[in-house]
């Protein structure tokens, strides 16, 4: 990514990296919460657990660190899952945590990772804001981002929420739909496309949610992740003073967090993926058909490599990740290709691994069924392959 | 300048007009309209009854499973004729000419599951599974039998009173088992029969039974005491008995209006005139009517396949991007173009495999593997074009493919109809050459 150092550009290179010591004990961290905090909500209630742990588990995760929070003297502001280190550290840590935690549970792998987005962007962008956050992504013009790329002029006409410039500063409005945040966010990042006369520019700027002119749909009833929330937001003209809005010289660091975003989703699935086939291997070691034992039959054996080889793909992808932080629109498309990629060897290989259950991999108790439709809505989730084949085809120089 | 096909053909000369279709109709009547006439009617009466009774409120009863009451659809079913076809007119209300002309036992079944699925995936299997409850009764029962208790059935669901009938094979410790050769031989069964005097004693468990806890009767797989498989005897049980119990229900993924249930025999008394076939002649009766039940999962696959194709259509013709509908986009017609030819595809399979005269092994299961693979991957486009929209519930396609994943599993799961297919091919072509 450029460092132009130019006003506008937000500083990235304040933190320090982890030391291997350091980042292995905050994924030990990751999993052991994991399996002690999330496992027993799974236990209770529906096939989905139950929900009403989730506020509990997220505070518990804030606390020691794992959920980044935004603010001065939350612990997982700088170190936590996307916490500001990762500006300079790279996503690696991060994504390994969203994985681990993924293992045992997707919606709530999609809280932490929701949350950190939000994080990350406040740090990048130094916003005046505290909480659990959200980054609203802009939207593009539709299948194509290529013509809204530096150039918000484009953007400004299909953008669903932007700005107008109103004297003392700008008028935002519009709407937002499939927004995933965590549970009780608290403010909204929004980037956005602003028109000031007939100039347009990238803008920056927070919301809380509690302001009058937001309004929440709670989302409608989605196939998975449940545990998390995507909904509708409505923002309708509210006044932002000049100096709480960050302009942007380019669209790199937007482009950057949209990255970020999209190789988390997939650092997720690969984590559902992971469990998925745990449970496989487990299962086909303990139950027979006939004489043999079904891990024994090539049928099973094939199914668990297939998923396990996929699986082992996309973790290289999710590897590469951060060597394309040099280039924002290069990683834009790394990230596009990485999330329909992934997203499709990922539900893939936990299709196969609910098929070595037979019969039982379709009922609720197994947990196989719940890992499917939480990879589902993942692969579906902010951009299907159609959106990012497009975008893969429109970074790539022709 | 025009360059449409459909322009193009006008300018032929009469005789060149008269050898080219040009019928401005959807596939399904392209396809109707190859069928013989009593099959043509049986279609369409089909997907009146799904229109009118099933998909109206298919996502209501997906979304509220716990509030469902089966008996109204199975009460308009069972009115509509649909759970009496196995017999004929007058006792029931199957159409002997739609069997004989369409040449095949299972190819009005077919039609039946293909259309009652797209409507759907547990409404479906709720009114569908009846046929291979009775299949039993239809392949091994003797005359009395099949007068008595398919008489009785079909008089009963035509007159208002639900009587559907559940197949029970799987057990706890037993699914893939039963259902192919080589497991078979040690399977782990726990289900018994023990004769007693005018009759048999029956105890254990079946697991996972479609339609267990709604059904009136159940043909139901049991050994005898002390021996395997060999041994698998068919009984025709009645919900009434006394030690025969329902368990716990399943919480399933999908297909949810039908219940699948847990089935508990304790020292349950079944007379000997309730044996269906042979004594120790069920595990015979049991892959044969895999043979021909194979044909209906197909079917029902094909169903849910084209339920999401439809549906999928349905929102690119009314959603737009970028002030263009999506069904003017060439990258989602392209992938329309490939769920239309992968239904296509599998409705060839199923409609060649259900009107053989004899259905066999290698043709119904391959058509099962085959449309069950296509409906999951049909689902799975419908929900890529989508984007965020498959997920969400109302729009039905997260539902397809949620009914769709089942079809992979039951029927025996698409690795052993792999089997299967071979098996049955294994002395024939597969045979050794000898020179």
């Amino acid at each position: 990514m450029t460092m132009s150092g130019k006003p506008g550009d937000p500083d990235v290179s304040t933190h320090s990296a982890f030391t291997i010591d350091e980042q292995k004990a905050i994924e030990a961290l990751g999993q052991a919460f994991a399996v002690k905090t999330v496992q027993p909500m799974l236990s209770r209630g529906g096939p989905d657990g139950d929900s009403l742990m989730v506020s509990g588990i997220l505070k518990e995760a804030a606390s020691i660190g794992l959920l980044a929070e935004h603010g001065e003297g939350m612990s997982g502001t700088e170190t936590g899952i996307w916490g500001t280190i990762a500006l300079s550290a790279g996503p690696a840590m991060s994504l390994n945590l969203l994985k681990n935690i993924a293992q045992v549970c997707g919606g709530i792998s999609a809280n932490f990772h929701a949350s950190g987005i939000g994080n990350l962007a406040a740090g990048m962008f130094k916003l005046n804001v505290t909480g659990r956050l959200a980054y609203v992504m802009p939207d593009f013009d539709g299948l194509h981002i290529m013509p809204s790329l530096n150039n918000p002029a484009v953007a400004y006409k299909t953008a669903s929420i932007k700005g107008d410039y109103s004297g003392s500063g700008y008028l935002i409005h519009g709407d937002k739909g499939f927004l995933l945040q965590a549970r009780e966010t608290s403010s909204y990042i929004i980037a956005l496309p602003l028109k000031t006369g007939d100039t347009y520019s990238w803008g920056v700027m927070s919301i809380p949610a509690s302001d009058s002119s937001v309004k929440i749909e709670a989302g409608k009833k989605q196939m998975g992740i449940r545990s998390a929330e995507i909904i509708y937001l409505n923002i309708y003209n509210k006044n932002i003073i000049k100096q709480d809005v960050i302009l942007l010289n380019n669209i790199d660091y937007i482009l950057l967090l949209s990255a970020y975003y999209l190789a988390g989703i997939v650092a997720i699935l690969s984590g559902i993926a992971k469990g998925a086939v745990a449970s496989a291997i487990k299962y086909a070691g303990e139950r027979y058909q006939g004489t043999k034992l079904i891990i024994e039959h090539p049928a099973v054996r094939f199914l668990i490599a297939e998923s396990e080889t996929r699986i082992s793909a996309v973790e290289a992808m999710l590897e590469h990740v951060p060597k394309q932080s040099h280039d924002a629109k290069s990683m834009l498309k790394y990230a596009s290709g990485l999330k329909w990629f992934g997203s499709v060897q990922c539900v893939q290989a936990i299709t196969d691994s609910l098929q070595v259950f037979g019969g039982y991999g379709y009922m609720e108790d197994y947990g196989m069924e719940k890992r499917l439709r939480d990879g589902e809505t993942l692969k579906s989730l902010s951009g299907s392959s159609v959106v990012h084949r497009h975008t893969v085809m429109d970074t790539m120089e022709v | 300048m025009k360059t449409d096909l459909r322009y193009a053909v006008s300018t032929l000369k009469p005789l060149g007009r008269l050898l080219v279709n040009t019928d401005n109709i959807s596939t399904w009547e392209h396809d109707t309209k190859t069928l013989p006439f009593s099959c043509r009617r049986l279609r369409r009466k089909y997907r009146m009854f799904a229109k009118k009774y099933l998909e109206p409120i298919a996502l209501e009863v997906d979304g509220d499973i716990e509030h469902f009451d089966p008996l109204p659809v199975l009460r308009a079913a069972g009115r509509e004729g649909l759970l009496s076809e196995a017999m004929f007119r007058p006792v029931g209300s199957g159409s002997l000419s739609a069997m004989l002309f369409s040449g095949g036992l299972t190819f009005p079944i077919a039609l039946k599951g293909e259309e009652l699925m797209s409507a759907c995936g547990g409404l479906g299997l709720l009114i569908l599974d009846h046929e291979l409850g009775i299949a039993p009764i239809m392949l091994a029962g003797d005359l009395f039998q099949f007068f008595k208790w398919l008489g009785k059935i079909a008089y009963a669901n035509l007159h208002g009173e639900p009587c559907p009938v559940a197949f029970a094979i799987t057990e706890p410790s037993a699914g893939s088992d039963v259902e192919e050769t080589e497991g078979a031989l040690k399977a782990r069964l726990m289900t018994y029969a023990e004769p007693v005097e005018g009759g048999y004693r029956l105890n254990g468990r079946k697991v996972f039974i479609s339609n267990g806890a709604v059904s009136k009767y159940v043909t139901l797989f049991a050994a005898m005491k002390g021996e395997g498989i060999e041994s698998w005897t068919c009984f025709l049980l009645d919900k009434e008995m006394k030690g025969f119990s329902v368990g716990r229900h399943e919480r399933k993924m999908g297909q949810r209006a039908s219940d699948a249930s847990e089935l508990i025999l304790e020292d349950v008394f079944v007379p000997g005139s309730r044996v269906i076939g042979k004594l120790r002649g069920g595990w015979a009766l049991n892959r044969n009517v895999l043979v021909y039940s194979r044909v209906g999962v197909a079917a029902m696959s094909l169903g849910i396949a084209r339920s999401a194709l439809e549906k999928t259509v349905d929102f690119c013709r009314t959603h737009s991007l970028g002030g263009k509908r999506l069904i003017e986009y060439q990258d989602v017609q392209l992938s329309i173009a490939d769920m239309m030819i992968d239904v296509s595809a599998a409705r060839g399979m199923v409609w060649q495999a259900a009107r053989s005269t004899k259905p066999y092994q290698a043709a119904t299961a391959g058509a099962k593997v085959f449309a069950s693979d296509t409906a999951y991957r049909v689902s799975n486009l419908a929900m890529e074009i989508m984007g965020d929209y498959g997920y969400v519930h109302e729009y039905g396609v997260e539902k397809a493919l949620r009914d769709a994943r089942l079809t992979q599993i039951y029927e025996g799961t698409n690795q052993v109809n792999r089997l299967a297919v071979i098996e049955w091919q294994f002395d024939s072509e597969l045979a050794q050459t000898v020179y």
